[in-house]
């Protein structure tokens, strides 16, 4: 049954919004939680087989050792990425519109950065190997390099996400009926940190964020940069390339958006974002999805045809596997099913709709999913001793692990969403005070309301 | 008992959670808390084994025996081939048990095996010498019944055997045997190898895991490759039957090289890498100062979140 409180009168319209998912669940809501929480128990149930049975319960074996595992593991690192574009770069370049979908943006960031640094431990078998990294670990190693950047964003990121929370937070702690649960009043005021508002405290908060906003970019370059090196600085074909650091940071921006624009569609239905989040939004971040995604197609051509020019020995074996070979089937639904066509879709004025650049959404984070496939399975499939081609067929377990990994990152995600706002309210409100006073000075006569920005559709 | 105040779904994911670590539960009702005393008497001839006494099923020619976990059983051996006309021996043994009766003839015509039964499950007793008959003296099965808690398990003792010395780097047998209270071997058990570490914390890291063989021993190649002297340590889980043990040793590390070399970079605690023994090809190396640089980019970072979190503790001690 759909709980429902009554929100304050004291509320703005904006409050509200922000306030209304916190305080009242809807049964479809609720449904979809268990059913989430459901697919994660049998994540956990499959991995304690995989824990009992070792890695044998995979389809990984001597020569195609990564698999299902490391495809999430790339997947979910590269759409972390979607926190840092659009909050950091948008906010250090001073986009305005990007006020209603950052803290969506960071979440996933934060979320895809906990669920993705799981799947290498996965891949592990016994999870206390990872203490290995640590008690062997040696600076010249990129996976030691892997774990310090991830570490270091997820830290950032988290800092990140919190930082532009804390007015929101003393929002909830001075705003919050007095029926709601008192677990939540202690949690928004210790997250509040003292929050009053006075200017010292904007001041410190502002250079807080700026100077993560600018740290956090960087950061987040180098976290793709060292996962892409881990492929690149192995004498592989496929893997071995020169381009993969800018190559796997632009896929990874690609599907991050992606990822964002879906999020986006999902709680602006949800909890009635329709008057904060529009059609300019989505068409915002569908420009840079189609941009990335042109870029995209540019670094794969470079990336295969300079391979294919060459043709050493082991290079056409994977080009023959992937092109027309067993694993072309997921090669061509990348390139034209999970690049061409979004890019499209969203350059064709017609189909650029909110329906529309969902669709394309969609198709670009399937398609980029299956090129970590691509990129990580066939290139170990190609033997490079005179031996047969090496296979790989998941087996239910890696399939459970998988469907379980993207149900707990839906279900954390979507848990957030009913602990805290999930839009920034006081930026967003500040935003649209700055419409306002922009409108103010353009219109010196009286008139109508200044529109709010972004509400034009 | 809690409550998620404002989380209808809660208890759906508690019930989840619930599923998924299942409290165990223990039946205790009606187990005696002491064995009880089973006595069989079987003849052994050449045409099989005929239990005389005691309860018995016959099954597919089989002889099957059915007591419970913790039983007190006396099986009384005949030798029944006195009318054969020239001697025929046998020998009965109950494998599970580490059990065997001796040679049964016409000079030792009665044997008795005395044990208690602590382990559950099915277990074959057999002729394992060759005789006239062997075929039909390969079908007696004894039926052990699980009874929860009916039967103390039987104390054992570990004890560690490892070369004084080791080069390191080199291979070292380390053998560990099991025995019961009574010093008999304990075969089939599984036993934990284990070399103390020291990162942070000090523990136990798992080294494998070996089967012990008819003599209750279990032996592990090591190849020790850290420096300084190890510690090692084995420990028999236990079981029904088998009461947990455990036992340590030390070894010795001789040689004066170390394992490992870093040819490039700089000397870092645990960095060594460069395998001496597999030859690393030599090629690029990362220069030294690149440690220095990537731990000041990585010190400047943590500085950067340090201070950062410091202006959320000022904005929290800001007075009006």
């Amino acid at each position: 049954m759909a709980s429902v409180k009554k929100l304050p009168d004291n509320l703005t319209e904006l409050e509200k919004v922000g306030m209304r998912p916190l305080l009242q669940t809807s049964r479809w809501f609720a449904l979809a939680l268990v059913g989430l929480a459901g697919v994660v128990v049998w994540w956990m149930y499959a991995y304690s087989v995989q824990l009992r049975g070792g890695l044998a319960v995979t389809g990984m074996r001597d020569v195609v050792m990564w698999g299902l595992y490391i495809v999430n593991f790339v997947f979910f690192i590269g759409i972390s990425h979607a926190g840092t574009l659009i909050s950091a770069i948008l906010r250090v370049t001073g986009a305005g519109w990007r006020t209603p979908i950052t803290r969506m943006a960071e979440v996933i960031t934060v979320v895809a950065l906990m669920i993705g640094a799981l799947m290498p431990i996965t891949d592990l078998g016994h999870p206390e190997r990872a203490l290995n990294l640590v008690i062997f670990g040696r600076y010249q190693s990129p996976i030691l390099w892997d774990f310090l950047s991830i570490t270091t964003y997820l830290t950032g990121s988290l800092i990140y996400l919190y930082l532009p929370m804390i007015p929101d937070m003393a929002m909830l702690r001075d705003k919050l009926p007095l029926t709601a649960p008192a677990w939540r009043r202690q949690l928004y005021t210790m997250l509040a940190a003292g929050w009053r508002g006075t200017p010292t405290q904007k001041r410190r908060l502002e250079r807080a964020i700026s100077i993560m906003a600018v740290l956090i970019i960087p950061i987040a370059v180098s976290v793709h940069t060292v996962v892409s090196w881990i492929f690149s600085m192995t004498v592989r074909p496929g893997w071995n390339s020169t381009i993969f650091g800018p190559y796997f940071v632009v896929g990874a921006i690609f599907s991050g958006i992606a990822s964002i624009l879906i999020a986006m569609v999902i709680f602006r239905r949800i909890y009635r974002l329709e008057a904060y989040i529009t059609k300019k939004h989505f068409v915002y971040l569908g420009y840079l999805m189609l941009a990335l995604g042109v870029i995209y197609m540019y670094f794969t051509a470079a990336e295969y045809l300079t391979v294919a020019y060459k043709l050493a020995d082991n290079d056409r074996q994977l080009l023959t596997l992937l092109f027309t070979g067993s694993q072309a089937p997921w090669f061509w639904a990348f390139g034209v099913g999970g690049t061409l066509v979004p890019v499209l879709i969203v350059a064709y004025p017609r189909t650029r709709t909110i329906p529309g650049i969902l669709v394309a959404a969609i198709l670009v984070n399937i398609g980029m999913w299956l090129k970590r496939f691509v990129i990580v399975v066939p290139s170990l499939q190609v033997p490079l001793m005179p031996f047969d081609f090496g296979r790989y067929q998941p087996t239910w377990v890696e399939w459970s692990v998988t469907a379980g990994a993207f149900a707990g990152f839906i279900l954390i995600f979507a848990l957030f969403s009913k602990v805290f706002p999930i839009i920034s309210v006081w930026e967003v409100a500040e935003q649209e005070e700055k419409a306002a006073r922009t409108a103010s000075r353009l219109v010196p006569a009286p008139g109508p309301a200044a529109p709010r920005e972004g509400s034009d559709v | 008992m809690f409550r998620l105040k404002g989380f209808p779904f809660a208890p759906a994911l508690l019930g989840g959670l619930a599923l998924l670590f299942p409290m165990g539960s223990v039946r205790a009702e009606g187990i005696p808390a002491v064995a009880a005393e089973k006595s069989f008497t079987i003849e052994v001839s050449r045409n099989g084994f005929t239990v005389v006494e005691g309860p018995v099923h016959q099954m597919k020619g089989e002889t099957h025996l059915s007591i419970n976990q913790g039983d007190q059983v006396t099986m009384t051996l005949v030798y029944a081939d006195t009318d054969y006309g020239k001697n025929n021996p046998h020998r009965i043994a109950l494998s599970k048990f580490g059990l065997d009766s001796g040679l049964l003839d016409a000079d030792n015509p009665r044997r008795t095996i005395t044990f208690v039964a602590r382990r559950d499950g099915d277990s074959f007793f057999r002729c394992v010498k060759v005789c006239e008959g062997h075929k039909r003296l390969q079908a007696g099965k004894l039926m052990v019944q699980a009874v929860a808690g009916a039967v103390a398990a039987q104390p054992t003792r570990l004890a560690l055997d490892v070369p004084r010395d080791v080069e390191r780097g080199e291979p070292a047998a380390l053998a560990a045997v099991l025995t019961d209270a009574t010093g008999r071997p304990v075969q089939g058990e599984p036993v934990r190898f284990l070399a103390k570490t020291n990162f942070f914390l000090e523990g136990w890291m798992v080294l494998g895991e070996v089967t012990t063989d008819s003599s209750g021993v279990a032996v592990l190649t090591f190849r020790p490759a850290q420096s300084g002297d190890v510690n090692l340590m084995v420990a028999f889980p236990g079981d029904s039957a088998y009461r947990a043990s455990e036992a340590s040793a030390a070894i010795t590390e001789v040689g004066v090289s170390r394992l490992y070399r870093t040819e490039g970079g700089i000397q870092l605690p645990g960095t060594g890498v460069q395998g001496t023994r597999f030859g690393a090809a030599p090629g690029f190396r990362i220069p030294p100062f690149a440690a220095i640089a990537l731990t000041f980019i990585i010190l400047a970072i943590w500085s950067t979140y340090f201070f950062v979190v410091s202006q959320v503790y000022r904005i929290s001690q800001e007075r009006e």
